[in-house]
C-alpha cells in the first residue's frame, strides 16, 4: 500500500480515540507531516470525519499514533526525488526538509548546495557526497563532519570536480552591459532569460526553515539557502515566472521573478550583488534556445 | 511592421541619433512603457545598438528620440481576448488595460465585474452591456463605477438566471464546521471542483495582482479589481498555482496561491458561484 502523507493546516491535539477533545497524546502544529493508517471514523452529531495519523517528532523520533479531525488535515504534494536519494540515507520519519540526510551516521541539516550541485551535474546525493570526500578530503570533512553549510568557494571545488571550469561570474558581474556597467537593475527578467540559456543560476535566497517556503526577510526562521534557477519567462513589466530546483523540498517550483529577486535581496531588489549568486555554463544550451 | 513593445529598465536618457551630436532631449522615468518606431541604428567602437522609440509623458505629449539599447526589455503584457472585445468599442492605445473599452458614449475605467460576469456567463463583452443596459436596475455597469459583491451577484441573478441560493459568499464556502473559515490552497482547490471563484483582489497600475498594502491603497498605488478564480493546483506548504481570469489584460494567468490569499486583504470578498471553470485535463495516451 502506498504511504500516504499529509501537512497538518493548524495546532491541535494528536488524540488517543476519534472523536476526543482532551488527553492529546502529544500536540501538533501546522508544520507537522503526519503519515496515514489507513484508518477513518465518522463521529459526532452531524458526524465528520476522523483519521488515524502517525507521528514522529524530529527531536526524539518516537512514533506516536493518534487521532484527529480530518479538517486539520490536506495534502502535501511537494516532496521530490529530483536528486536520487538512496534509501540508506534517509531519515526515518516525514520531514517537510527533504534535503534533510543521515551522512556518515551525521544528520546533515545544511546540504542545499550540495544538492544544488548534484541536480546540475545529474548525480546522486551519496556519490556527490563520496566523490567529494575523497578528492577534497580536506574541505569535504570539515563541512560534512560538522554539518556545516558550503559557502560559494567549496561548492566550486564540487563543480571543477565534476569537470566545470571556471570562472563561475557572481551574479551581477554575468548580467554586466558594456555602456550601463554593474548595476542592480540589469537584473531583468529579459536578461536572466538569456543568460539562463547557456548558464545555470546558483541562487542565494532566503527561505523559512520550517516550510522551505521562498520569503523575503526579517522572520527569526529566515535563513539563507541554495537553489538552482533554471529558466525564466518574461511576463508583463518586470515581471515574469521563473522555474527552480529547490534542495528543500528535493523538487521544482514555479515562483514569481519578483519573489525571486525579493528573496535574493534580503527583502529589497536592489541589494542584489555579485555574492547573490553565481553563473555556471552550461555544457550545452538549453534546446530551442539560439545562441547568435 | 509593429515591434514588440519596450519598458526602460531605469532613468533612461532620450536622445538624438547616435549619429549625430547634441544634448540629451529629457529623462525618460524607470519602468515607463515605450514604443519603438521600427528605426535602429548601431554606434561607437565597439558598435553598439540603439533604437528609435516614442515616450509619452504623464500629460500625453509624444517624445520621439533615441535610446541606447541595454536601457530596454521587451514588455510582455499578456493581452488576451478571452472575453470577445467588438473592435468597435476596444481603447485606441495599444498599451492601456483591454477592460477599459469605449461603452455609453464614454471610456470605461471600472468594468471588471461586468468582464468577470460576462466570462462567467459566456458573454461577449458588447453583448453583455447591452443586456444590462436594457434592465434599469443593472445600468449601475456602466457608470464608470466600482462594483460591490452584492451588485455583481445582481448581475449574475438577474443576466444569467443563478439561484440566489445556489451562490454562496466566499468565507461561507470555506467555513468549516469545527474549525471556521479556513483560506487554504486544498480547500479552495476542492471547492473550485463545482463552482468558480468571482473576487476582489488588489492590482497594481499595471494590472498585476499584489500583496494587500494599506500604505499604498492611500496613494492609490493599488486599488482592488473583480477577477475569476478558475482552478487551484496545491503545491508545498498552503501554496500552489492559481490559475484566474484577469479583465485588465482579459486574459487567463498564473499566479502563486500565497499572492493571491494575501491579495485579498483583511476581509476576503468575494462569491463561490456554481459551475467549474476548470479546463478540462488533455488525455495523452
Amino acid at each position: 500500500m502506498d504511504i500516504v502523507q499529509k501537512r497538518v493546516i493548524a495546532p491541535t491535539g494528536l488524540f488517543p480515540v476519534a472523536g476526543a477533545r482532551s488527553n492529546a497524546k502529544t500536540q501538533l502544529n501546522e508544520f507537522c507531516i503526519v503519515t496515514l493508517t489507513g484508518n477513518q471514523q465518522p463521529m459526532g452529531n452531524p458526524p465528520v470525519p476522523w483519521t488515524e495519523v502517525q507521528y514522529t517528532d524530529p527531536n526524539n523520533g518516537t512514533p506516536v499514533t493518534g487521532w484527529v479531525y480530518d479538517g486539520y488535515l490536506e495534502d502535501y504534494p511537494n516532496a521530490g526525488n529530483v536528486v536520487p536519494i538512496e534509501s540508506s540515507v534517509k531519515l526515518s520519519y516525514a520531514s517537510l526538509e527533504v534535503q534533510d540526510i543521515l551522512y556518515q551516521k551525521i544528520k546533515q541539516y545544511n546540504l542545499c548546495g550540495e544538492f544544488s550541485v548534484a541536480h546540475i551535474v545529474g548525480d546522486g546525493i551519496v556519490n556527490l557526497l563520496n566523490k567529494w570526500t575523497s578528492n577534497a578530503p580536506a574541505i569535504a570533512s570539515v563541512i560534512l563532519a560538522k554539518g556545516l553549510p558550503a559557502g560559494p568557494d567549496q561548492i566550486k571545488t564540487i563543480l571543477t570536480m565534476y569537470g566545470l571550469q571556471g570562472p563561475f561570474p557572481g551574479f551581477l558581474e554575468g548580467l554586466k552591459d558594456p555602456v550601463i556597467g554593474k548595476r542592480p537593475y540589469l537584473a531583468t527578467p529579459g536578461r536572466m532569460a538569456t543568460m539562463l540559456q547557456s548558464n545555470w543560476l546558483l541562487a542565494g535566497v532566503r527561505i523559512d526553515n520550517r516550510t522551505g517556503e521562498f520569503v523575503r526577510s526579517g522572520g527569526a526562521n529566515h535563513v539563507g539557502h541554495w537553489i538552482v534557477v533554471e529558466a525564466m519567462t518574461p511576463f508583463g513589466l518586470n515581471n515574469g515566472d521563473v522555474r527552480v530546483y529547490n534542495p528543500f523540498p528535493n523538487n521544482y517550483q514555479t515562483i514569481t521573478f519578483r519573489l525571486l529577486l525579493e528573496s535574493m535581496g534580503s527583502g529589497d531588489p536592489t541589494l542584489v550583488d555579485d555574492s547573490s549568486g553565481f553563473w555556471i555554463p552550461r555544457s550545452s544550451p538549453v534546446p530551442g534556445s539560439t545562441t547568435g | 511592421m509593429d515591434e514588440t513593445l519596450k519598458w526602460t529598465i531605469w532613468l533612461t536618457p532620450l536622445e538624438p541619433p547616435p549619429s549625430s551630436s547634441g544634448p540629451k532631449f529629457l529623462d525618460i522615468p524607470p519602468h515607463t512603457i515605450v514604443r519603438p518606431t521600427g528605426n535602429h541604428q548601431t554606434a561607437g567602437d565597439p558598435a553598439l545598438p540603439w533604437t528609435e522609440v516614442e515616450y509619452l509623458s504623464q500629460n500625453m505629449q509624444s517624445h520621439i528620440g533615441w535610446v541606447y539599447d541595454g536601457y530596454l526589455d521587451d514588455y510582455l503584457p499578456n493581452f488576451g481576448d478571452v472575453v470577445h472585445v467588438d473592435p468597435s468599442v476596444k481603447s485606441g492605445s495599444r498599451y492601456d488595460p483591454v477592460q477599459d473599452i469605449n461603452f455609453n458614449g464614454m471610456t470605461q475605467h471600472n468594468l471588471s465585474a461586468g468582464f468577470c460576469a460576462a466570462y462567467i456567463g459566456g458573454d461577449a463583452i458588447v453583448d453583455f452591456l447591452n443586456k444590462c443596459q436594457n434592465n434599469p436596475a443593472l445600468a449601475f455597469v456602466v457608470k464608470d463605477k466600482g462594483v460591490n459583491v452584492q451588485q455583481i451577484q445582481q448581475l449574475l441573478n438577474t443576466v444569467y438566471g443563478y439561484s440566489p441560493s445556489g451562490i454562496k459568499l466566499l468565507t461561507d464556502g470555506l467555513d468549516d464546521p469545527i474549525m471556521g473559515v479556513q483560506i487554504t490552497s486544498g480547500r479552495v482547490s476542492k471547492m473550485l471542483q463545482t463552482y468558480c471563484l468571482v473576487t476582489l483582489v488588489y492590482m497594481s497600475s499595471f494590472g498585476e495582482i499584489v500583496f494587500y498594502d494599506p500604505s499604498k491603497i492611500k496613494t492609490s498605488e493599488i486599488v482592488s479589481h473583480w477577477v475569476v478564480v478558475a482552478d487551484v493546483a496545491p503545491f508545498g506548504f498552503d501554496d500552489g498555482q492559481v490559475t484566474l481570469y484577469n479583465p485588465y489584460p482579459n486574459n487567463m494567468e498564473k499566479i502563486a496561491f500565497r499572492l493571491f490569499y494575501q491579495s485579498l486583504g483583511p476581509n476576503p470578498t468575494g462569491l463561490w458561484v456554481p459551475g467549474s471553470k476548470k479546463l478540462p485535463v488533455v488525455s495523452t495516451s
